[in-house]
């Protein structure tokens, strides 16, 4: 092919090198979404048998660029190149085609089917016939190759979250990728569990293959990358050779100047507490959907004027927890006092309104096809507040009240009346907080509240919380997210199998050794 | 090893689909607007082909816009019709508005039959007849509701088959106690007194089957049913829990009631309709497929051609009244049989659903080699 006569071909590519014989090649990609430009001309280059690791704080862009070379977004502008050529990536199908997977960071398969019958799904050979029987020798084949057990005719729901990853993995190398994305895919995993994900990509790149490995683990990134591209506020920092990194440079990189993160944690000063207890929980037990103990006779109590913090790995019963405080799911057995009273001494719909829920799952506070001003009246519709006439609803009030929550929490939408469908990930994790803290109740249960949101609004968030708490309430932090629990949080737990560890108010908490057991339930030694 | 070499040689033809940003513009207009004008095309063609001339049917359909007769058929159609949007918009699956019309012509018929004076001052017996109706067909939605929302039974499997089941009871009932004595043997009842008969709309001396107050009901309860979804609570709470049961269960609304709320709603509203039938047509009580006529099943492509809008239902409700008149008329005039018009509405929903779909998601077809 003459591609330099080609005019979309800058002339100098075929002139270097190391461009040419890049496997993929990212150029100048720009990426906003409403109005904040998540990607800032960035470019990237992949080699052939690399393992090349993207290093970045949360919102730094590093999952949009991934996303946009696996065909989930399209940019706004930019090329991408694959060997040289260019390509136009609009789907995952294309990608596929193209020969780039990516393994998700929460694998979505299908629950109800097996290992084979999930990976057939995406080699996209479902017939008449079904064909899964010839791929379960190939998944055992593959597996044993990388170093991964995994039994093809187990239904997912029977796997572990590290099994499932691993699903993904197979479907990757099933889909004979050449270009393999990996976001944050140690973040939920044991060491030893760790340790074979490294064994994978070590693999995976002596076959000529290129790995592409999100994470904000300078560690990791220094223990497993050949090169390392660090992303900073949409905008490439640099990228340079791992003999050429150490910590103390990458941190620099990361953050624009060096501070250790621990200090970064401990600059707000502890809250004072009362003695007035708002939540106390007694030896609760709660089960999951299978019928599991997922609450494992569990106590702790929460003051007044105090964040109390549960760090855990998801699917440790924390979920199942919160939904029974919330009066979603009925306990097994135990106790549960707020404001001194007994938990049955409450209406269902009170109790809707003395705990203020951010859930996991956002998605489930909102209505996506109903615009903000009647989703920021879900709780109160049927209040003296926005009732006239005894049953008709006050909408001029609720449109008004919106706008305010808009206003005050930085909602990005242009008024009262947009579909909450229309807003992003975090503008509905804001909208979900600005209406839950709106409603001024005691105790503010918040799962996961910052997973979805950007540098800033993860900061303002904080924020929020943290003057939520100073006014004498109570809050409720459930989180995945270590340091965000270390950061908010008067006293700290651990939920491991169902069960609690104390880990002591904050300035006591042993950091190693909280992460040992969120990930391991005890201590290694 | 080159990343694009792999086989994929033969051109191929790929399909995928993407979710729009935003629905297109005035998709609730252009949706139903398009899919009555793609349904009409085709299926004149289709009648073109069994020999009609092309034009005849639109004639008898510009006639039908005018006619009384598309009026008369509009009524069941609009209350069943209106009844079945509140139901949907719930995600609540009522199929059975064909038994509930069933049940409200049934509880009146009998009402009337064997209860009601022949002193009996005729208003007062319409509004007992009326509420009896709507009691009657709510009832019958409420057990399909009840074991919705108790027992977790799949509401179009209980309501489908309570269809039936009410077809036999009437069945039952016309052919056998409830024969009537002065009818020759034939499978109706005896005519109601005449304090029950509603009247019917006359012009000039021309008597039409349009009866007075159905139609009046059938042009008040769309706007009722309008306020009541966008303006009250109630409403606030179906379509909450039509949307996102979750998010229901989240803000405390109690999905249980609602789902009952809106079967007693559907079917109430279904149930007034057979009074109509009854005591507003036929004045007496007679074979089951001839009362509810399929106007049950018909209401459900009604609903949807009003996009869940108890309004837009009114209009859809009157145009597919037009549809079946002309169908009739089509059938005097031409020896088509009356099925023809069943073909119009089935590629109507056909229409709709498609354009529907392609208004929120976007098609993409590509040809690769």
């Amino acid at each position: 092919m003459r591609g330099m006569s080609r005019g979309t071909t800058p002339q100098n590519l075929f002139f270097n090198q190391e461009y040419r014989e890049a496997l993929a090649y990212m150029k100048d990609i720009s990426k906003s979404f409403y109005g904040n430009k998540a990607l800032n001309n960035v470019s990237f280059n992949l080699r052939k048998g690399e393992i090349h690791v993207i290093l970045g704080e949360n919102g730094a862009g590093k999952t949009t660029l991934v996303k946009i070379l696996a065909g989930l977004y399209s940019p706004d502008s930019g090329e991408i190149f694959l060997e040289g050529k260019k390509v136009n990536i609009e789907s995952t199908r294309d990608a596929i085609k193209y020969g780039i997977a990516m393994v998700n960071q929460y694998p979505q398969l299908v629950e109800e089917l097996t290992v084979a019958d999930n990976i057939s799904l995406s080699l996209n050979n479902v017939g008449l016939f079904n064909q899964t029987s010839k791929i379960g020798d190939k998944i055992i084949e593959i597996s044993e190759r990388y170093g991964f057990r995994i039994q093809p005719w187990k239904e997912i729901m029977n796997l572990s979250f590290s099994e499932r990853q691993r699903v993904e993995i197979i479907k990757a190398i099933m889909l004979d990728a050449k270009v393999i994305i990996m976001d944050e895919p140690t973040t939920l995993l044991t060491t030893k569990e760790r340790r074979l994900i490294y064994q994978f990509m070590k693999k995976a790149k002596a076959d000529e293959r290129g790995i592409i490995l999100i994470t904000h683990k300078l560690s990791e990134a220094l223990e497993i990358a050949d090169r390392i591209t660090v992303l900073r506020k949409g905008k490439v920092v640099d990228t340079v050779d791992v003999s050429e990194a150490t910590y103390e440079k990458l941190m620099e990189m990361m953050f624009g100047r060096t501070v250790a993160i621990h200090e970064k944690i401990l600059k707000r000063g502890l809250g004072e507490t009362t003695s007035r207890r708002v939540l106390e929980i007694s030896d609760l037990s709660v089960k999951d959907n299978y019928g599991r103990l997922a609450v494992n006779g569990i106590s702790f109590h929460i003051h007044k004027g105090e964040i109390y913090g549960i760090a855990g790995i998801a699917g440790n019963g924390q979920i199942e927890l919160v939904e029974a405080l919330y009066g979603l799911r009925k306990p097994v057995k135990g106790d549960i006092k707020i404001m001194g009273k007994n938990y049955w001494e409450y209406s269902k719909k009170e109790i809707k309104r003395i705990i203020g829920y951010i859930p996991d799952k956002i998605q489930d506070a909102v209505v996506l096809d109903m615009p903000i001003y009647e989703n920021s009246i879900l709780k109160l519709y049927d209040t003296s507040e926005y009732i006239r006439n005894r049953f008709i609803i006050d909408y001029d009030r609720a449109i008004e009240y919106s706008s305010q929550l808009i206003k005050n929490y930085y909602i990005a939408a242009e008024g009262p009346d947009v579909y909450a469908g229309y807003l992003s990930g975090g503008n509905l994790q804001k909208l979900v907080l600005a209406r839950e803290i709106s409603i001024d109740p005691p105790l503010i249960v918040a799962v996961n509240p910052t997973r979805a949101l950007d540098h800033f609004s993860t900061e303002f968030v904080y924020e929020t919380l943290y003057k939520f708490k100073e006014t004498g309430k109570a809050v409720l932090l459930i989180s995945e997210d270590k340091d965000e629990v270390l950061r908010l949080s008067d006293r700290i737990s651990v939920m491991y199998e169902g069960r609690l560890i104390e880990m002591g108010r904050r300035e006591d908490v042993d950091v190693d050794l909280m992460e040992e057991y969120m990930i391991r339930g005890q201590n290694e030694d | 090893m080159s990343l694009e070499r792999r086989g994929y040689n033969k051109l191929k033809i790929e399909l995928s689909i993407k979710r729009r940003p935003r629905e297109l513009p005035y998709s609730n207009i252009i949706v139903p607007m398009g899919s009555i004008i793609i349904s009409l095309i085709v299926s004149d063609i289709l009648l073109v082909l069994s020999g009609v001339d092309p034009m005849v049917f639109f004639i008898v359909l510009a006639d039908s816009f005018l006619s009384f007769s598309s009026i008369r058929y509009a009524i069941p159609l609009i209350l069943s019709g209106v009844g079945l949007a509140i139901a949907y918009k719930a995600n609540v699956w009522n199929i059975g508005a064909e038994g509930q019309i069933l049940a409200g012509a049934l509880a009146a018929s009998g009402v009337a039959l064997f209860y009601i004076p022949p002193d009996m001052n005729p208003v007062t017996a319409a509004v007992v007849l009326y509420v009896i109706g709507f009691s009657a067909g709510a009832g019958l939605g409420l057990l399909a509701g009840i074991l919705k929302a108790r027992f977790n039974v799949n509401e179009v499997l209980s309501t489908l088959m309570l269809n039936y089941i009410l077809m036999q009871i009437v069945n039952y009932l016309v052919y056998g106690p409830w024969r009537g004595v002065r009818e020759y043997g034939y499978p109706r009842t005896d005519i109601f007194p005449d304090n029950v008969w509603l009247p019917q709309l006359i012009i000039g001396d021309m008597r039409t089957t349009v009866n007075i107050p159905t139609l009046a009901i059938s042009l008040i309860i769309p706007f009722l049913m309008y306020f009541l979804l966008f303006k009250t609570k109630w409403g606030y709470e179906i379509r909450v829990v039509g949307s996102n049961p979750n998010a229901a269960e989240y803000g405390g609304i109690n999905t249980g009631k609602v789902i009952a709320l809106t079967m007693i709603i559907s079917g109430g509203l279904a149930g007034i309709a057979g009074v109509g039938e009854v005591l507003g047509i036929y004045r007496q009580l007679i074979r089951a497929e001839r009362v509810s006529a399929g106007f049950g099943y018909t209401a459900i492509i009604v609903a949807w051609l009003g996009k869940l809008n108890p309004i837009g239902a009114l209009i859809a409700g009157y145009f597919i009244g037009v549809l079946v008149s002309a169908g009739y008329t089509l059938q005097i005039i031409s020896r088509i049989s009356y099925g023809a018009i069943n073909v119009v509405t089935g590629i109507l929903l056909l229409s709709l659903i498609s354009l529907d779909f392609i208004s929120k998601y976007k098609p993409i077809v590509k040809v690769v080699r």
